[in-house]
């Protein structure tokens, strides 16, 4: 058959799928139910921040009379860090618009000298404009009314950007992607083809054109066409977040291939739904839970940590996490890119290994 | 050319041999009636005669071609009507239709003709859950012509369907052969067989132990105005 005939029969499943997944309840609430679960995690810091004071986190690097000031009072909470990094690290971490604050080695000094005071302040970078005004705003008006002067907190070029390695924001925002991908790959494009296999239309396809190898390819369009659209629109709640918008669609990309890849593995071994419901989620539990496990350093070995680091999806949170950062450099992703496209180059031959096999 | 032809066609299913070393042949144009009781191994012979099974052993063509070595090249000769209403019952009828157009290359205008061929058109915009077991058997015989096969395999097309449902089914088989369809068709209506094939097979426990036309095969048995039923008592020493 020629290309155009291979293309046709492609494209007349993946858009039959493509439609048909939305009219189909276990896929249509697949779909609905994991962008719930992750609107829902992009909305929580948000509630979270409703409810708890404004967090202040200062170095004070001259042990000055005010921090004693600041930890007494009732409308905000204090963080004292050891160091000018460790108060960047905790302004980056968190989930919640924290202001960083740097009290000078000659704070008092300054502070006695009677002129107006200016002070350093830093704020994460994913932090709306009208956020960060607001916090800073409130910690001016709280520092003049402590020193009784008039206190500015100066941020400008002092942007905190979220790293490969942060928690807070950037950990919840990668680990959004990957339940995306992960669940609408394993689970709805295996459902795509024990439909198929249920309704017996599976023997249909077969004494048509079609064969099994097309089959796989048109539910893996199917399957990352809605993996791609999940993504994107998860994307579009952390637009502050994303700097390397080049990078969060390769991760995307790579990532859908990953687990589209798995998830046609298990649609093209397995025959009824209750098979791919069990194997789904015995696969989404090793790809999901190392993703968490991997933050607590202090919880668990070293070595632990470090096997975990090989995990496809682990891998593919910390791609995602350089895509936030203020620079992506080849190292930093280049490593895990490429254990992520291997896994699925992986099992995308262990698909057509098997389709092959059922093609005689 | 000959339409299909099998020999000693066999198929095991662990350690049970379903379909017993059957050869036969049927010519174009012929409406070839495959009779016998449930389990004898009917459908088992259509999957094999249509590719969607290797034969344990033995060989069969159809339209010339290899079934098992040259199923690529068999698939555009061959329609099937499966013993299921496998058919997407999200999708209207005519959508069922268009998907199967793009399936194998035929023209948009094909659907409107077999819809009209089948008798369809009027509910061909209904999704396919509300038709009636009559209406999706129609719609799978459409589906079957669709791309112009030059032979068509029903497998009890008729099973479980009123009287004259099945009466329009027959028509629709009828017209195909006086088209020049081939048509391969398994049934264990002895009516069916009787009036609708030019030669029939019974088959019993995956062996054929008679193949005729309906009026020898009734010749051929003992009593004088024998039914076909009186003949397949006769052949295999019990009744269908
Ligand atoms: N997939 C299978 N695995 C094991 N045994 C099978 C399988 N399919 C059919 N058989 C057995 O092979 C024999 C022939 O089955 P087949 O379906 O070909 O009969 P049939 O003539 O079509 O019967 P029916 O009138 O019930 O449709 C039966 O004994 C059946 O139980
Ligand atoms: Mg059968």
């Amino acid at each position: 058959m020629n290309a155009r005939g291979n293309l046709r029969i492609v494209w007349a499943i993946a858009s039959k799928d493509i439609v048909d997944a939305i009219r189909n309840k276990t896929t249509l609430s697949t779909i609905l139910s994991v962008l719930f679960l992750v609107v829902f995690y992009r909305l929580m810091p948000a509630w979270e921040s409703g409810d708890t004071l404004p967090r202040l986190a200062i170095y004070d690097a001259g042990g000055s009379s005010l921090a004693a000031q600041l930890k007494d009072s009732t409308e905000f909470d204090l963080i004292e860090t050891s160091s000018q990094e460790n108060m960047i690290a905790y302004v980056g971490n968190k989930d919640i618009v924290v202001m960083g604050l740097t009290l000078p080695v000659d704070f008092d000094q300054l502070l006695a000298s009677g002129e107006e005071l200016e002070l350093q302040g830093y704020a994460v970078h994913w932090a709306t404009d009208a956020a960060t005004a607001e916090v800073r705003a409130f910690f001016e008006q709280h520092l003049s009314e402590l020193t009784g002067k008039p206190v500015a907190i100066d941020i400008d070029g002092n942007i905190v950007h979220t790293q490969k390695d942060s928690r807070g924001f950037a950990f919840l925002a990668s680990v959004s992607f990957i339940l995306v991908l992960a669940i609408i790959g394993l689970s709805m494009v295996p459902n795509l083809m024990i439909e198929e296999k249920r309704a017996r239309t599976m023997d249909a396809l077969l004494i048509s054109p079609a064969r099994a190898g097309h089959i796989a390819v048109g539910k893996a369009i199917a399957g990352l066409f809605y993996c791609l659209t999940a993504a994107a629109l998860v994307a579009g709640t952390y637009t502050a977040l994303i700097t390397h918008w080049w990078l969060a669609a390769l991760a995307v990309v790579c990532g859908s291939l990953f687990t589209v890849s798995l998830g046609l593995l298990l649609g093209s071994t397995l025959r009824v739904k209750q098979q791919v419901m069990l194997w789904a989620w015995l696969l989404l539990i090793p790809l999901l839970m190392p993703v968490f496990l991997v933050i607590a350093t202090d919880l668990f070995p070293a070595g632990l940590i470090a096997a975990l680091r090989w995990v496809p999806t682990v891998a593919l949170s910390s791609v995602f996490r350089v895509s936030f950062a203020e620079t992506a450099p080849l190292a930093h992703f280049g490593p895990e890119l490429a254990l992520v496209v291997s896994s699925a180059a992986l099992a995308l031959a262990a698909v057509a290994w098997v389709v092959r096999r059922s093609d005689r | 050319m000959i339409a299909i032809k099998a020999r000693d066609l066999t198929r095991d299913y662990d350690g049970l041999r379903a379909v017993d070393g059957i050869s036969f042949a049927v010519e174009p144009g012929e409406i070839f009636g495959f009779l016998g009781p449930n389990g004898a191994g009917k459908t088992t012979t259509i999957r094999m005669l249509t590719g969607q099974l290797r034969p344990t052993f033995g060989k069969a063509w159809v339209a010339g071609c290899d079934v098992v070595d040259e199923r690529q090249q068999l698939k555009p000769q061959i329609g099937v009507v499966f013993d299921c209403q496998n058919i997407y019952e999200r999708l209207s009828g005519r959508d069922n239709l268009l998907f199967t157009a793009r399936l194998y290359g035929v023209k948009r205008s094909r659907v409107q003709k077999v819809l009209e061929q089948v008798g369809l058109v009027e509910r061909a915009r209904d999704k396919t859950q509300k038709y009636s077991n009559g209406m999706k058997q129609r719609l799978l015989i459409a589906r079957a012509l669709l791309h112009e096969p030059r032979v068509l395999f029903l497998d009890e097309p008729t099973r479980g369907l009123d009287p004259g449902v099945a009466r329009d089914i027959r028509a629709i088989v009828a017209g195909l052969a006086k088209q020049g369809v081939t048509v391969f068709l398994t049934t264990h209506y002895m009516e069916e067989a009787d009036n609708l094939s030019d030669r029939v097979a019974i088959i019993d426990r995956g062996r054929i132990v008679a193949i005729d036309t309906p009026e020898q095969l009734k010749a051929d048995s003992d009593q004088p105005d024998a039914s076909l039923e009186d003949a397949f008592i006769n052949l295999t020493g019990r009744s269908l």
